[in-house]
C-alpha cells in the first residue's frame, strides 16, 4: 500500500481535516475489520467506534502524534480483540476445504467459502499482534516499517513476529490435514 | 493471485489460503453512509474550528494558540479590530464569498457550517426538509461547477453530501407525516419531485464525469431515483386546471411549485405529463408539456394560474428549479402584480413556504456572526439578528446560483477513489502501489 499518511496534526486539526482523515482511512479500516469479523454490520460498528475513539482521544489532548493510519489500525484491532473477548471465536473447522480457482461451480464456491471461514477462524486464534502482522503484511501489503508503527515495535521485531505468526498459522491450519495428504 | 510484494516471505500454499480473505464483500452503501453520518455528527459537535483558513484565522486574531488557550495580552485589541471588521461588512462579505465556495475551497467549510446552522435554527422538520432539499440542490450545482472547472477530485465529497441531504429530507418527510399527515403528504410530494429533478440532472452529469468519481455520482443518482419512486408518462386532455391541480382525462394530478411547465397549458390542450406517485398515493406532475403544437401565447388569461411559475420555469434549465425558483418567485411577488393569488389554498401554502425559506436565507447574516462567536469560545450562544439585508442576500444567492449553472460541460481526469468503490478495486490498487 502506498504510504499515504495524511499530513495533519490531530491536535490542531480542523473539522475539515478530520473529515478528510475519515474519507482517507475509513474504507481500509472497514476492509480490515470485515476480514476479521466476517460481518458487515459488525465491521461498520468497528469503523464507527474506531473513529469515535480517535475523536475522543483528540478532544482529551491525546491521539496520534505522527502516524494517524497506524493509530487507527491499532484502535480498530483492539476493538476486534475486545469483541472476541466477549464473544466466542468462530469455530475452527477441522476439515480442509481445498480452495479452488474456478469458483463457478456452486460446490467449489461452497468449498471456498468454508475454507475462507476456516482461515479466518485460524487467524483469530493467533495472538493479537500476530493477527495484525498477517493481515497488514499479506492482505494489505504493508512494509515491515509500516506494520512496526502500528505495533509500536521495531521493524526487526515485526519480522520475527511475522515468522512466528506464519509458523503458528501453518500449524493451526495444516496440522489436521497433514494426517491425510499434503499438497 | 499472488501480486503480493511480501509474498516471498511466506510459502505459497499458506499465502493462497490467506488470500482467500483478500476479497471482502462489497460494503453496503447504506450502512457505510450511516457510519459516515455518525462520524460527521460527532465531528460537528467537537469544539474545534471548521477550517483553518477561516476560523483558524479568526482564532489567531483573537489570540488563541493551537491548544485553544487564549493569550490574553493580544486579544482585547484584536477583538476590537474584529468588531470594526464586522461593522464594516467583513463578515457579510465573507458569508457572501462563502456562498459560491466549492468543496476544496478555503471558504467552503464556512458555507457548510452556515447551512448546518440554518438547519439547526429551522423551527420544525417541515422547514428542515426544505432546507435539506435546497442544500442538496447546492451540492448538485457544486458538482456541475467542479466538473466545469475540472476539479473532479472534489466531486465525490459533494456527491456524498448530496446523498446525505436527500436522505435527511426523506427522513424529515417521514417525521412530518407521522405528526401531521396533511403537511406530510405535501412535503412528500415536494421531496419526490425534487428527487426526480435531481435524478434527471445527475443523469446528464454522469456521462461527463471521469471514471474514478463515477461510482460516487452513480450512488447519488441511484439514491435520488430510489427516493423519488417511479415516474410514468401520461398523455391526455386537460379538463380543468388550477394552481394546485390539473385534471387530465378525469384524473386529478397535483401541481407543486417544482412542477416544470415546458409550455403554457390551457383547458382543452392535449398534454404530456411526467407523473410521480408519492408514497402517499398522490399523483404529482414533475413536468408538463403540450403533446401537440398549439399557439404559444405569451399572455394568458388571469383565470389559468398564477403566473410566476410559468414564466420562471420557462427560462430555467431542467436541473435548477429548487432554490432558485423560490427566490425568483419571491422577487416577482415583491415587484409584480399578483392577480389571483388567493384562488386556492395550496398555492398559499406554497407561498408561505417560499417566504420561509427566504427568511432562512436572511439568516445568513446572523449565522455568520454566530459562526464567529463559535470560533470565539465554541459556545454557540448569542446570535445577533441582522435581518435588514434580505434582498441583497437573495440577489446574491441568485447570482451565484446562476453562475454555477451556466458553465456545465467540461471534463478532466483526476483520480479519486470512491468510498463506495468495491473492495476488489481497492485491493488491486493497493497491490500495485
Amino acid at each position: 500500500m502506498a504510504n499515504t499518511t495524511v499530513k495533519i496534526d490531530p491536535q490542531t486539526a480542523t473539522k475539515e481535516d478530520l473529515v478528510a482523515i475519515y474519507e482517507e482511512y475509513s474504507p481500509g479500516i472497514y476492509r480490515y475489520a470485515v476480514r476479521l469479523l466476517g460481518d458487515a454490520a459488525m465491521a461498520e460498528d468497528c469503523v464507527s467506534e474506531t473513529f469515535s475513539r480517535f475523536l475522543g482521544a483528540i478532544q482529551r489532548g491525546g491521539g496520534p502524534t505522527d502516524n494517524i493510519r497506524a493509530y487507527l489500525y491499532r484502535v480498530a484491532h483492539n476493538w476486534v480483540t475486545d469483541y472476541y473477548r466477549r464473544q466466542p471465536l468462530p469455530e475452527l473447522d477441522i476439515e480442509d476445504h481445498e480452495p479452488v480457482e474456478n469458483g463457478s461451480n456452486p460446490a467449489f464456491e461452497l468449498a471456498n467459502t468454508m475454507e475462507r471461514e476456516r482461515v479466518r477462524a485460524a487467524i483469530l486464534r493467533l495472538p493479537a499482534e500476530q493477527q495484525q502482522v498477517i493481515q497488514l503484511r499479506f492482505l494489505e501489503n504493508w512494509s515491515h516499517e509500516e506494520v512496526a508503527q502500528v505495533l509500536g515495535k521495531s521493524a526487526d521485531a515485526t519480522r520475527s513476529m511475522q515468522y512466528r505468526a506464519i509458523g503458528s498459522l501453518r500449524n493451526i491450519l495444516m496440522e489436521e490435514e497433514s494426517i491425510d495428504e499434503q499438497e | 493471485m499472488n501480486k503480493n510484494k511480501n509474498s516471498h516471505e511466506i510459502d505459497p500454499g499458506l499465502l493462497e489460503k490467506i488470500n482467500l480473505l483478500e476479497q471482502t464483500p462489497q460494503r453496503d452503501p447504506g450502512l457505510a453512509a450511516h457510519t459516515r453520518e455518525k462520524f460527521l455528527a460527532e465531528v460537528e459537535n467537537m469544539p474545534i474550528p471548521a477550517s483553518k483558513s477561516f476560523s483558524g484565522w479568526i482564532m489567531g486574531i483573537l489570540g488563541y494558540n493551537s491548544q485553544g488557550k487564549r493569550r490574553w495580552a493580544f486579544s482585547t485589541l484584536a477583538a476590537a479590530l474584529l468588531v470594526v471588521v464586522i461593522l464594516f461588512g467583513g463578515a457579510s462579505a465573507t458569508a457572501f464569498a462563502a456562498q459560491s465556495a466549492l468543496p476544496g475551497d478555503a471558504l467552503y467549510p464556512v458555507k457548510t457550517s452556515l447551512e448546518q446552522t440554518q438547519i439547526t435554527l429551522a423551527n420544525d422538520a417541515y422547514n428542515q426538509a426544505q432546507l435539506h432539499l435546497r442544500f442538496a440542490q447546492r451540492r448538485l450545482d457544486e458538482i456541475k461547477e467542479l466538473l466545469a472547472q475540472g476539479r473532479t477530485n472534489d466531486i465525490q465529497f459533494a456527491s456524498s453530501e448530496f446523498e446525505h441531504y436527500i436522505q435527511q429530507a426523506m427522513q424529515a418527510s417521514l417525521l412530518v407525516q407521522a405528526s401531521d399527515p396533511e403537511r406530510g403528504a405535501e412535503l412528500s410530494k415536494l421531496v419526490s419531485q425534487a428527487l426526480l429533478d435531481y435524478a434527471g440532472a445527475l443523469k446528464s452529469v454522469l456521462v461527463a464525469v471521469p471514471d474514478p468519481v463515477k461510482p460516487a455520482v452513480q450512488n447519488a443518482l441511484t439514491a435520488s431515483q430510489d427516493g423519488a419512486g417511479d415516474e410514468v408518462e401520461i398523455t391526455g386532455i386537460v379538463v380543468s386546471l388550477s394552481d394546485s391541480e390539473v385534471e387530465i382525462d378525469g384524473v386529478i394530478y397535483s401541481i407543486t411549485n417544482l412542477t416544470e411547465f415546458e409550455d403554457i397549458v390551457q383547458i382543452g390542450d392535449l398534454v404530456k405529463i411526467h407523473v410521480i406517485k408519492t408514497e402517499f398515493g398522490a399523483l404529482v406532475i414533475r413536468e408538463i408539456e403540450l403533446a401537440s403544437m398549439v399557439d404559444e401565447n405569451a399572455n394568458f388569461s388571469g383565470d389559468d394560474n398564477s403566473n410566476e411559475s410559468f414564466s420562471g420555469n420557462g427560462n430555467e434549465n431542467e436541473s435548477s428549479d429548487n432554490g432558485n425558483d423560490n427566490d425568483s418567485d419571491d422577487n416577482e411577488n415583491g415587484s409584480g402584480s399578483n392577480d389571483n393569488s388567493n384562488e386556492n389554498e395550496s398555492d398559499d401554502d406554497m407561498n408561505e413556504n417560499e417566504s420561509n425559506s427566504n427568511e432562512d436565507d436572511s439568516d445568513d447574516d446572523s449565522n455568520e456572526n454566530r459562526n464567529e462567536n463559535d470560533s470565539d469560545d465554541n459556545s454557540g450562544s448569542g446570535s445577533s439578528n441582522s435581518g435588514n439585508s434580505n434582498d441583497d442576500n437573495n440577489r446574491n444567492d441568485n447570482d451565484s446560483d446562476d453562475n454555477s449553472e451556466n458553465s456545465n460541460e467540461s471534463n478532466s481526469n483526476d483520480n479519486d477513489d470512491s468510498e463506495d468503490d468495491d473492495d476488489d478495486e481497492e485491493d488491486n490498487s493497493n497491490d500495485g502501489g
